[in-house]
């Protein structure tokens, strides 16, 4: 079952449209995905969780798992924390694991990244957009030509 | 056979799904047995694009003998305004006529100019998307805020006119006799000739800049048979309309004899010359352009077939709406196939997430 650590951000479409390209361009599709939220109890947040569901679906997952995980959104340690915690349980459970640092603020973004270099998971998605001319619209609806999903972890990452 | 109606926004997936394979778009026109373009979506390139000169031929081959329908059968103009109207070509004085709007759209604003400036348009310029697509500024913004807009009354009864035909069982008959698969012709049976899918076009055109500019209509005197006579008729209801607002008004239109017409009737005019390319231009253009293009011309010519994917695309089908014409939806028929469904299963889920956002 695979695993996936992701944010939620001011557009839905930051996070579904990632998950969205690495599942189609990337051959990695979650089962199970954990998305970081400021707060898990509003209904933008509740929307996510049934649009990841309804993206999952299309791609062929039959009973997505959606977990909202609430964090403090400026608290650099305890996403750091929580993430790599999240990696080494799926790498102990024997699952495939990745995260997905497109959506999400600067310091959040940048905490997943680090549990990333630490933690060493099978992949670290990031989706190129070249321009704005199609914001807030879902994955199949923007060109495919422009949209580019990158795993960090052929680039590099895991050099150091 | 699957069906599914789409938006042309929504085309866009089948573009995608084609991209994932690395198949490209092949675009034909069944009824001439003729290729009209093929779409690279990886590198967003049409090539191949069909010449006049092999539209002409293969019309000459297919088109029926009695009058009504051989002018029924798509043409080069067709094809040219679907371009034009998608946006895929200019008008030939493009540049020109934009400078002239600049300046109109200043001396509008100007503070000096007591009179308001009104924007109006022939039945051409609608048939091609002028208003809502093809005007070289911002309809809505900017400076073109500073126009008014006016419709004159003679160019809706014209395009209600040119609805009025549907294929008739003889109809039918003949085109299947004639054409080539010429057996799918029985598809056509209740649905509206070109000249009525176009004028819907024209409509459409129409209700989305009147909803976005609360356009006025100028009241004009019952149409008569033939079209000079129309076009008078149509200069002149624009000539007493800025009579009776002291207003200046500026005429768009793509007939050379309609801007005389308006000079008689005291009404100023803008001749946008038609594009004079003759084959479907190769190179880059965007998933937008390509998606209007392929409505525009579906609606022109009724249907298009996409070659290795067994699917048809309709402009016009017996339960289409004012509303599916308003956004540009097309009938697509498929046979299935990993392109095919997994197009049909992305719009779905586009569909249900963009839906999911209006609910909160």
């Amino acid at each position: 079952m695979t695993v996936l650590i992701t944010q939620e951000y001011a557009s839905e479409f930051a996070t579904l449209n990632s998950l969205w390209a690495a599942a189609r361009q990337r051959r990695f599709v979650p089962k199970d995905v954990h998305v970081f939220t400021p707060d898990a109890t509003t209904d933008r947040a509740r929307r996510l969780v049934d649009q990841i569901g309804v993206a999952l679906q299309a791609l062929g997952v039959e009973k997505p798992v959606i977990h909202l995980v609430p964090v403090k959104i400026d608290d650099f340690a305890a996403i750091r924390n929580e993430a790599l915690r999240l990696i080494k349980k799926a790498q102990m459970e024997a699952r495939k694991v990745a995260v997905d640092v497109t959506p999400g603020r600067t310091v959040a973004k940048l905490a997943l990244f680090d549990a990333a270099r630490s933690g060493r998971p099978d992949h670290v998605f990031y989706l190129d957009v070249a321009g704005y001319d199609y914001r807030d619209l879902p994955y199949p609806l923007v060109p495919a030509r422009i949209q580019r999903a990158r795993d960090l972890s052929e680039e590099g990452l895991a050099d150091d | 056979m699957t069906d599914l109606v789409v938006a042309s926004h929504e085309f866009v997936a089948l573009l995608n799904a084609l991209h994932d394979r690395r198949e490209r778009l092949v675009v034909r026109y069944p009824y001439f047995n003729l290729a009209l373009f093929e779409y690279d979506p990886r590198s967003g390139a049409i090539t191949h694009g069909v010449s006049e000169e092999a539209l002409d031929a293969a019309r000459e081959k297919y088109t029926p003998a009695k009058p009504k329908l051989a002018d029924d059968q798509p043409a080069w103009s067709d094809l040219r305004d679907a371009m034009l109207s998608a946006g895929l070509l200019r008008y030939a004085n493009h540049d020109e006529a934009a400078a002239t709007l600049e300046r109109e759209a200043a001396n509008a604003a100007n503070p000096s100019n007591p009179n308001p400036t009104f924007l109006a348009f022939d039945t051409n310029a609608l048939y091609n998307r002028l208003p809502d697509r093809g005007l070289p500024l911002d309809l809505l913004t900017g400076r073109m805020g500073s126009f008014r807009y006016v419709v004159s009354e003679g160019v809706l009864a014209e395009l209600d006119r040119a609805i009025a035909d549907k294929y008739s069982e003889a109809d039918v008959t003949s085109l299947a006799a004639k054409l080539h698969e010429g057996r799918s012709a029985s598809w056509l049976r209740g649905r509206s000739f070109k000249k009525g899918r176009r004028a819907k076009l024209g409509y459409d055109a129409v209700e989305a800049f009147t909803k976005h500019t609360r356009a006025m209509r100028a009241s004009c005197e019952p149409l008569a048979t033939d079209k000079e006579t129309n076009d008078r008729l149509i200069a002149q209801s624009y000539g007493a309309f800025r009579r009776a607002h002291h207003a200046d008004l500026l005429l768009l239109t793509s007939d050379g004899d309609m801007t005389r017409h308006a000079q008689a009737a005291g009404v100023k005019s803008l001749h946008l010359q038609l594009p004079r390319e003759t084959a479907i231009p190769q190179g880059f253009v965007d998933e937008r352009t390509l998606a209007r293009f392929v409505h525009d011309l579906a609606v022109a010519f009724g249907v298009v077939h996409l070659s290795g994917l067994n699917a048809r695309l309709w402009g016009d089908w017996s339960a289409k709406t004012p509303a599916h014409g308003a956004a540009e939806m097309l009938r697509v028929d498929h046979g299935g196939g990993p392109v095919m469904e997994t197009f049909a299963r992305d719009v779905e889920a586009s569909r249900a997430i963009l839906r999911a956002r209006s609910v909160v």
